[in-house]
């Protein structure tokens, strides 16, 4: 009977040690930052980060709220990029507090804007922008013409259609865009709308994790990997 | 005479069914084609609807897709109004360029529609592409297929079961009573005519017969009828033999096509004697008509066959006793669709008026040769007369005026020296003279009338009566009422009539003397169909017993005392009025007057 005991004992901490080695984040960013191969920019830091504490980054996609719900819940382990103060509307979700990177929200047209007066600048315009963004929806004037769509590409055609004025994306989904598709008509607009930092959220049960991952967030950017990185994936975007 | 009815291809039977079925056809067809059509219009009905159900609920989405360029998402919309029925293939276009489809494009059998899609963007509608839908018909007309083999199946069972009651219903009700009845008159014979008609059917006993049972009755009826008249046809026939073949005259009837007799009356073997057989064989006829007559009779008979025309002709027959027989034949050529198919004919033996004819024509002969002699002789002997007669009177002429004219040198030179006695005797010669003169001058006249031609003119006989009458007047200086009607025209010889008026006015003038009131009157009136001018007086009148002398010469109805003339003048006026053609006659009552009518053309 002990020896069954053991047993079972063994074997429950086995798997214990094995499910420890690996952490699955929810991803809802979109090439260049994040890819289903684990090649985007956020990916690759988050990769190296968690690799660096000894566990291996896995990644699924879902959609944002989705994704919320799920961690919280403790389906999966954690979010790979969100902005702060999440853990107030989600209690199961611990910030780790080195942000992994800054998001920037920016406007991409045809012609030349001048958005010197922040979201105030947008009004006399049309603008399009993606179904969901809460920031967007958000601070976007609401007198705004304002179309929302569901996909990147979708901004980009209205864009080339002239279906709008400008288009508020993230910065580097949209040179990712705009470069691989060729498009040299359209240009990043400054400065951008918005700035923000975003941070790696895990579950509470995996509390103990947070400052070993946050020190080793701070290590790569001090030790220039993390700058490799940006070097290898964004810089050819600008 | 029994047969399936059914088989049989005139019968009603058979008709009938052929009618109930195409009938039945037809009207289902009509029926059917009406229904199926609306059925297939309620169908595109449904399919526009469906087009106007995309139109409100589905355009205005994908207008919003296409205005943000969602392609997955007007893929996903597209295949949420695919699942509408009939809806095959749609299609969104861009400038022209086809953005998204969904489905398969039908060439044929398809309604299609096509959308407008707009966006309101910068508070301006603009034109963003276009909604192609297409609906295929193929389902309405599976569907369509399908209800036409349903109604057809279901007619053509319907109508099987509806055309074979309806045949039974006949057969029983009507068609086996009409083979009955067929077979019943196919078997009745005239000479049978009393057996009946029964039918396998129950009889109705009530005031309302159906209609076979009117039939039958109609049947019965028409036996009975049919009986009485063949009964009448045979006393006909038999009464119109006997009437026919006892008559002298030979009813016959040759066929043309044949040329033999079909029928010779009985008679012709008193008449001909030959038996009435030997009529029947070839050229019998022909064979003993007389040769003399056999060219003209057989070229008579052809062109009045070949004219079509009834014909009679007279000839000669020798009987079989060698005699000589006259036949008159009065012939009738029967003709169908105006073709001459029979000669029908009678026969009648003329011998004894022929031979009398002949012997009448030998006697006439002799009194024409007879009377022109006569004639010939009489018109010399007339001549001779009238001439002896004009030199008799001319001649008497000179010594009359020789005894009278010396009879007044005696009276002028002597008269003083004879007493009274001598002279009276005197003055009679003188009397006695002028009277034969006046005499001779009548009968000249009479001559003259007999002889002269006649020239006719158109003459007012009114007029000339007024200046007869006038001159009477101023001759004798007496008063009579004259009445003439006026413009009484004829035409005559002018000096002859003048004749005639001088002669009947003066007797009317004369014989009116010893009224007081004396009336002559001229006119027309119509006696015994004819006109007749009239010249009427109120005179002394005649006894209508001497009638008939007073137009001879020198009879007198008075004596020349009472009133003077030489009893010649009505003879001249007879003969003037009958040498125009006309007619004379008098009517008179003694005492009271006398009418003397004529005309110049009778």
């Amino acid at each position: 009977m002990l020896k069954i005991f053991t047993s079972l004992i063994l074997i429950l901490f086995s798997f214990s040690i094995q499910a420890a080695k690996e952490i699955t984040l929810n991803t809802t960013g979109k090439p260049p930052l994040n890819t289903p191969q684990l090649t985007g920019f956020m990916d690759l830091v988050a990769k190296e980060a968690f690799r660096r504490i000894g566990y291996t980054l896995k990644t699924i996609q879902l959609p944002a709220e989705r994704g919320l719900i799920n961690v919280n819940a403790g389906l999966e382990d954690g979010e790979m990029s969100r902005i702060s103060g999440l853990d107030k509307l989600y209690p199961n979700l611990i910030q780790v507090p080195e942000k992994i990177m800054d998001w920037e929200f920016v406007a991409f047209s045809s012609n030349k804007i001048k958005l010197n007066q922040g979201w105030q600048s947008l009004l006399p315009y049309s603008v399009a922008f993606i179904n969901g963004w809460k920031i967007l929806e958000k601070n976007v004037p609401k007198k705004t013409d304002i179309t929302k769509v569901r996909t990147p590409e979708q901004l980009f055609l209205m864009l080339s259609k002239n279906r709008a004025d400008l288009i508020l994306y993230e910065r580097w989904g949209g040179l990712l865009y705009t470069t691989t598709n060729k498009i040299t008509t359209i240009k990043q607009q400054q400065p951008p709308l918005a700035t923000k930092k975003m941070f790696i959220y895990l579950h509470k049960k995996h509390a103990a994790l947070i400052p070993k991952l946050a020190s080793s967030l701070k290590k790569m950017k001090h030790d220039g990997s993390y700058k490799a990185i940006y070097n290898k994936i964004l810089a050819p975007l600008e | 005479m029994k047969s399936n009815i059914y088989g049989e291809k005139n019968s009603i039977a058979r008709k009938l069914l052929v009618a109930v079925i195409l009938m039945s056809s037809a009207m289902t067809i009509l029926t059917s084609s009406y229904q199926l059509y609306n059925n297939y219009q309620r169908y595109v009905g449904e399919i526009n609807v469906r087009f106007t159900e995309i139109q409100k609920i589905h355009l205005k989405n994908l207008s919003d897709r296409l205005w943000t360029a969602d392609l997955q998402a007007l893929k996903s919309n597209l295949q949420e109004i695919a699942v509408l029925p009939d809806i095959q293939y749609m299609e969104i276009t861009e400038k022209n360029k086809i953005i998204s489809s969904y489905g398969s494009k039908q060439d044929s059998n398809v309604l299609e529609k096509t959308f407008p899609m707009t966006h309101f963007h910068k508070d301006k509608e603009m034109s963003i592409g276009t909604l192609f839908v297409q609906a295929t018909l193929n389902n309405a007309d599976n569907q369509v297929l399908t209800q036409v083999l349903e109604i057809l199946i279901s007619n053509a069972i319907k109508t099987f079961f509806l055309a074979g009651f309806i045949l039974f219903i006949f057969n029983y009700l009507v068609t086996r009573h009409l083979h009955s009845m067929a077979e019943f008159a196919t078997q009745l014979d005239i000479t049978k005519l009393d057996s009946q008609l029964n039918l396998d059917r129950k009889t109705t006993q009530t005031n309302n017969p159906d209609e076979i049972e009117i039939l039958v009755q109609a049947f019965s009826s028409m036996q009975e009828k049919l009986s009485t008249s063949i009964t009448q046809l045979k006393e006909s026939e038999l009464h119109f033999k006997q009437l026919v073949e006892t008559t002298t005259a030979i009813p016959w009837e040759i066929d043309l096509s044949t040329n033999l007799f079909t029928y010779v009356g009985p008679q012709a073997l008193n008449v001909l004697g030959y038996p009435i057989t030997d009529w029947y064989t070839e050229n019998f006829w022909r064979d003993h008509i007389n040769s003399k007559d056999t060219e003209y009779v057989l070229k008579l008979r052809k062109k009045s066959i070949d004219a079509r025309l009834d014909f009679e002709l007279e000839y000669r027959m020798v009987s079989k006793d060698g005699r000589t027989i006259w036949i008159r034949d009065d012939v009738k050529v029967v003709l169908k669709d105006n073709k001459a198919i029979k000669l029908q004919g009678y026969m009648f033996d003329i011998t004894k008026r022929k031979l009398d004819e002949i012997e009448l024509n030998k006697h006439r002969n002799n009194l024409e040769k007879l009377i022109s002699e006569r004639t010939t002789e009489l018109i010399a002997s007339n001549k001779e007369l009238e001439s002896f007669a004009y030199s008799v009177s001319h001649d008497l002429r000179a010594p009359l005026r020789g005894i009278d004219g010396f009879s007044q040198i005696l009276l002028e030179d002597f008269g003083h020296e004879l007493d009274s006695t001598g002279l009276d005797y005197l003055t009679r010669i003188r009397t006695a003279a002028q009277m034969m003169g006046q005499i001779i001058n009548d009968l000249l006249l009479l001559s003259r009338v007999t002889r002269q031609d006649i020239v006719l003119t158109e003459i007012n006989l009114s007029t000339l009566a007024s200046s007869v009458l006038t001159r009477l007047k101023e001759n004798t200086g007496r008063n009579v009422q004259v009445i003439i009607e006026d413009n009484l025209i004829t035409e005559a010889d002018q000096n002859l009539i003048t004749i005639v008026f001088e002669n009947l006015f003066g007797n009317a003038w004369k014989y009116t003397n010893n009224n007081e009131k004396p009336i002559i009157e001229f006119s027309k009136t119509i006696k015994n169909n004819k006109t007749y001018f009239y010249i009427k007086d109120n005179g002394i009148g005649f006894n209508m017993q001497f009638v008939d002398k007073i137009f001879q010469p020198f009879q007198r109805l008075h004596s020349s005392s009472e009133f003077e003339g030489t009893g010649i003048g009505l003879a001249n006026v007879s003969r003037v009025i009958h040498r125009h053609g006309g007619d004379i006659f008098a009517e008179s009552t003694q005492g009271e007057g006398s009418t003397f009518y004529f005309n110049f053309s009778s």
